[in-house]
């Protein structure tokens, strides 16, 4: 069960936390991913999300990750994703919400074919 | 665990709502041209359907569908409301709250025969005032839930225009999706492969905060513009694995209004802008709603009222009035739903009594800093501790108040119960409430009612008789029967009052001789006499007589409210009728109490039950050790000496004192041996190893840490009622 | 805390005297053991409860095992000891405190190493006692917790419910 994910957490400084998810981040792994997350969400006021390991998305783990959004910008924290996993990407393409993470993407070329990046999520851009 | 906290609340909140439409089916009764009343009573079951609706409850949520068609017509005057179709709405609260209690009982259980064959009869009842049912082919064909929006049922009317050239998809899917294995994005993903999706939209108004969130269930819905050469067959047909995880409604291209009007009103989100109800809706685009905002920012710029979006989208012919009317009344509804959840809020009921024992440690503490201020003798500490004390004060008081509900709600549940039984005996009786608005603590109401129920019960079917009785008897053919609150003295008092024929005493005494509970011969006063049918064994089965029948169940109704430290009383005259009354503590968790102490031990009684104190010497009381009666200003009081009664040996004081304690209308005096002082009294309870000792009804814990012992004075009185009354009355 | 050699299915129990008798109980049982003190008495209580202990904001009574054993109650010397014990009944968390003459260790005993019913005669009621274990070759009585901490016994315990009692009519009588 528990070799599903890995969450590994960097130091504490200026306020901010670096964190990554290696493996899945669906149904199996969710609970902990959102006992975890929110916990070091709560003690700073600035969170960075690693998802370069995430090998597997669905749409409990989409879920996890709106959540800690709204969490972060309705108490005015920053939340930011880096480094999509192409599983990440495909699942937060289909459900529009590239735009409401506003984080930068990177995609090889080669793939962009592969995604609509169109319609949006509520809002559309941050600020 | 979250759903299930969501899914009680949602008990909790159907069963208020259900009390609602009770109350307002019984006005409608009396006043049917109300059309406030029949509104409310739409609201009343649409709410039902739709939060039965979000939380998969079908059985209710299908069976209250048909019951608000019929509203929606009484509503639009189509029909008229008789005799019939209320009895038969009254039947619908039943039929919902036994559905409810079945589904709370088992949810998964297929509803038993008789509850699903009463179903059907109302349906068929209700048909008659055109529900405009479909009928169920298939009572457990998990087809129910798909329930696609299809251009069937006569519903479009000609209104080409409306709506764009896409598929329309709105998903929302049951909490429990993806524990049941499902991943809503490889069906949507699957939807790629028939066409394109042209656009999605994430609802994510269902989803409660990160903290409260259960991560496993599922709170996302989607409204999704899907662009594609296909039937509605087909794109059920990919939902075919989740169907039972999920709500799918589709409109086809050009929908139609009806169509898109029915999406507005059921989905269950709340509150989008009228844009983006638009846009989810798929009547307009994104850009069209830009178009009018731009036109909007226009207007404001002007002079004059800027329109509202509403009116735009109409005046541009983007889309047609009625959809706009029904986005409108939506919203319309939200904000009546979000303004009453303004003024009230719901609490969990655990959170609260966290708080309130926080509030008595607070209590405890703040006791605390006093007593060592004044121990030090330092004024300016002594002053603070003085201030901090009042504020704790108040937080007291405003920490017990959310506690305090109005009895009001606990008093309509009777209406009902009258009016039943009553026409079930052939009696007419008016039911009259009064201090509706008397508060008490909430753990109190949920518990008096039962007792409340035998009284109620007991007056009407042995108190109030039927109308050629009464008639006979020169009285007015309807009975009546008075509900009434009001507070006294730090507790509430209830009053169930009937005017029937009162009780009769001598027949009490019959009784009571024949069940050997007095002697034949036994000099009783009319309210000891009255008090008999209180005692275990005065009751019996057999209803021969009126008086018989009262006693049912009544002892039992003592023991409730003695457990609740209250009393109950019964006043009767022949002829004019007779009165319950019940006298209840108000809070259950913190009071102002009065200490004192007898030997080394610390004792508290509640402030409010205390009438004065006096002074006296020892030897006045002289060779009365047990307890008597005392001269107080010329006034007689029976007294209880406690360091006798708690057996403390020791040294007495020469000088004693007396608290003079009251509770319903009794008066009687306790000896103690000093005076401590008002002090605020968290009530600790004692465990079950002291059950047994009546005397003690909690304890609290001082300022130093020590504990104290609460009287429980409405026993204390009656322990010394009854030990003078042996010693007989004075000279 | 130091010793992780024992076999797994071993208990822990924590061992006491009650006069010059050891019991043991089960560790699952115990919250927590505090000295005496700051017990106070609680008028007419039943015979074999001392008193109530104030526990961080709660009230708990501390029953006498001496007094429930023997009939009579302990003296309170610096060894005194209560011992707060936590048992379910009927879906219900019951706290109470154990007033004990002095702690002695906690032990593991294996089940194989306890036998059912007493082989000796013990000086408490047969009911009390769940088992006799045996550890380092000496015996020590395994307490029935449920049974010794029985409400309802507890309750009529002892003369004092019978003197709550007959408080009502000697009152009246005594004058005469």
């Amino acid at each position: 069960m528990d070799d599903r994910v890995k969450i590994k957490a960097g130091r504490k400084k200026n306020n901010h936390i670096a964190v990554s998810i290696q493996g899945e981040a669906g149904i199996y792994t969710v609970k902990r991913l959102h006992g975890e997350l929110s916990k070091h969400l709560k003690a700073v006021q600035s969170m960075e999300i690693d998802l370069s390991g995430v090998s597997e998305m669905d749409t409990a783990g989409f879920q996890l990750l709106v959540a800690l959004k709204r969490e972060a910008a309705g108490n005015g924290k920053s939340l930011s994703l880096v480094g999509h996993s192409a599983a990440v990407l495909r699942v937060l393409d289909l459900y529009g919400a590239i735009g409401f993470f506003g984080d930068r993407i990177r995609v090889p070329a080669s793939q962009r074919d592969n995604y609509a990046f169109r319609y949006g999520l509520k809002t559309r851009k941050r600020a | 665990m979250n759903l299930d906290r969501m899914k009680q609340t949602y008990f909790a909140e159907t069963a208020e709502v259900l009390s609602e439409m009770e109350h307002l089916l019984l006005e409608i009764e009396k006043a049917p041209e109300d059309e406030e009343l029949i509104n409310a009573l739409f609201r009343a079951v649409h709410t039902i359907k739709g939060s039965s609706g979000m939380f998969g409850v079908k059985p209710v949520e299908s069976f209250t569908h048909v019951a608000e068609n019929v509203l929606d017509r009484l509503r639009k005057k189509e029909i008229d409301l008789d005799g019939e179709l209320s009895a038969a709405l009254l039947a619908c609260h039943d039929h919902i709250t036994a559905l409810l209690d079945l589904h709370r009982k088992g949810a998964d259980e297929p509803l038993d025969e008789e509850t699903e064959a009463r179903g059907t009869d109302l349906v068929a009842r209700l048909e008659r005032y055109g529900a405009g049912v479909r009928r169920k082919a298939r009572p457990d064909a998990a087809g129910e839930t798909a329930r696609a929006l299809g251009p069937s049922g006569g519903a479009d009317e000609g209104d080409e225009g409306v709506g764009s050239a896409n598929w329309h998809i709105s998903l929302r899917f049951k909490r429990n999706v993806y524990r049941n294995g499902l991943d809503p994005f490889s069906f949507i993903n699957y939807l790629r492969g028939m066409g394109e999706i042209v656009n999605l939209m994430t609802v994510l108004d269902g989803m409660p905060p990160l903290e409260s969130m259960d991560p496993e269930l599922c709170y996302l819905g989607f409204e999704i513009d899907f662009n594609a050469e296909t039937t509605k067959e087909e794109i059920e047909n990919a939902f075919e694995f989740v169907r039972d995880d999920c709500q799918i409604r589709i409109i086809p291209p050009h929908g139609g209004i009806e169509l898109y009007k029915r999406l507005i009103h059921e989905l269950p989100e709340n509150p989008m802008s009228i844009g983006e109800i638009l846009i989810e809706s798929g009547t307009i685009t994104r850009s069209e709603l830009d178009t009018v905002l731009a036109i909007q920012s226009e207007a404001t710029a002007g002079d004059g009222e800027p329109p509202r979006i509403g009116e735009i989208v109409v005046e541009r012919k983007m889309a047609a009035r009625e959809v706009v009317e029904a986005a409108l009344e939506k919203q319309k509804q939200i904000r009546a739903v979000e303004e009453r959840n303004k003024r009230s809020m719901r609490i969990d009921g655990e959170k609260l009594d966290q708080l309130i024992n926080f509030v008595g440690e607070l209590v405890t503490a703040g006791e605390n800093v006093k007593q060592l201020a004044a121990q030090n003798g330092d004024n300016d500490l002594m002053e603070s501790a003085d201030r901090m004390s009042r504020l704790i004060e108040e937080i007291r008081e405003g920490a017990m108040n959310m506690r305090m509900v109005q009895i009001g709600e606990t008093f309509r549940k009777f209406e009902r119960v009258v009016r039943d039984i009553g026409r079930e005996q052939g009696k007419e009786i008016d039911l009259v409430i009064s201090g509706a608005d008397t508060e008490l603590d909430k753990t109190i109401t949920e518990k008096i009612s039962d007792p409340l129920m035998h009284i109620v019960r007991n007056a009407i079917d042995h108190g109030i008789g039927t109308p050629d009785v009464r008639r006979a008897k020169g009285r007015p053919a309807r009975g009546l029967m008075r509900l009434h609150a009001y507070h006294e003295t730090g507790s509430i008092v209830i009053e169930v009052s009937d005017d029937g024929d009162g009780l009769d005493r001598e027949r009490i005494r019959a009784r009571a001789v024949e069940r050997g509970l007095v002697a034949a011969g036994q000099q009783l006063t009319e309210s000891e006499i009255l008090q008999l049918i209180f005692r275990p064994g005065f009751s019996t089965a057999e209803k021969v007589t009126n008086i018989s029948g009262r006693g049912v169940g009544m002892d039992v109704v003592k023991r409730n409210i003695e457990s609740l430290r209250g009393v109950v009383d019964v006043e009767s005259e022949e002829g004019v009728g007779t009165t319950v009354r019940i006298q209840l503590p108000l809070t259950i968790a913190i009071i102002d109490g009065f200490m004192f102490r007898v030997g080394e031990l610390t004792y508290v009684v509640p402030l409010d039950m205390v009438v004065e104190c006096v002074e006296f010497a020892r030897e006045d009381f002289q060779g009365m050790e047990g307890g008597s009666f005392m001269n107080l200003r010329g006034s007689v009081l029976p007294f209880l000496s406690l360091r006798d009664f708690f057996m403390e040996d020791g040294e007495e004081p020469a000088r004693g004192n007396v608290i003079v304690v009251e509770y319903a209308r009794k008066r009687a005096g306790l000896v103690v041996d000093k005076l401590v002082g008002k002090f605020q009294t968290v009530i600790k309870p004692m465990g079950k190893v002291f059950g047994d000792m009546h005397w003690l009804s909690g304890c609290t814990i001082m300022g130093t840490g020590e504990v104290a012992y609460i009287l429980d004075v409405p026993r204390m009185i009656l322990t010394i009622e009854s030990l003078v009354e042996r010693e007989g009355a004075p000279v | 805390m130091d010793e992780e050699r024992t076999a797994e299915d071993a208990r822990k129990y924590l061992c006491f005297l009650i006069g010059s008798e050891k019991y043991g109980i089960d560790i699952v049982n115990v919250m927590e053991i505090i000295e005496y003190g700051q017990v106070t008495r609680v008028p007419l209580a039943p015979q074999a409860v001392r008193g109530v202990l104030n526990l961080r904001g709660s009230v708990i009574p501390i029953v006498d095992l001496s007094s429930r054993f023997y009939g009579y109650g302990s003296g309170i010397t610096r060894l005194s000891c209560i011992v707060v014990v936590e048992i379910e009944r009927q879906e219900e968390r019951i706290t109470m405190g154990l007033l004990i003459d002095a702690l002695h260790e906690v032990v593991d005993i294996r089940p194989e190493n306890t036998e059912q019913t007493p082989g000796f005669g013990a000086k408490i009621r047969s009911e009390f006692i769940q088992g006799i274990g045996k550890t380092h070759g000496r015996f020590v009585i395994l307490l029935n917790l449920d049974r010794v901490l029985d409400i309802e016994e507890l309750k009529a315990g002892g003369a004092a419910s019978a003197r709550t009692q007959g408080r009502a009519s000697s009152g009246s009588t005594a004058p005469r």
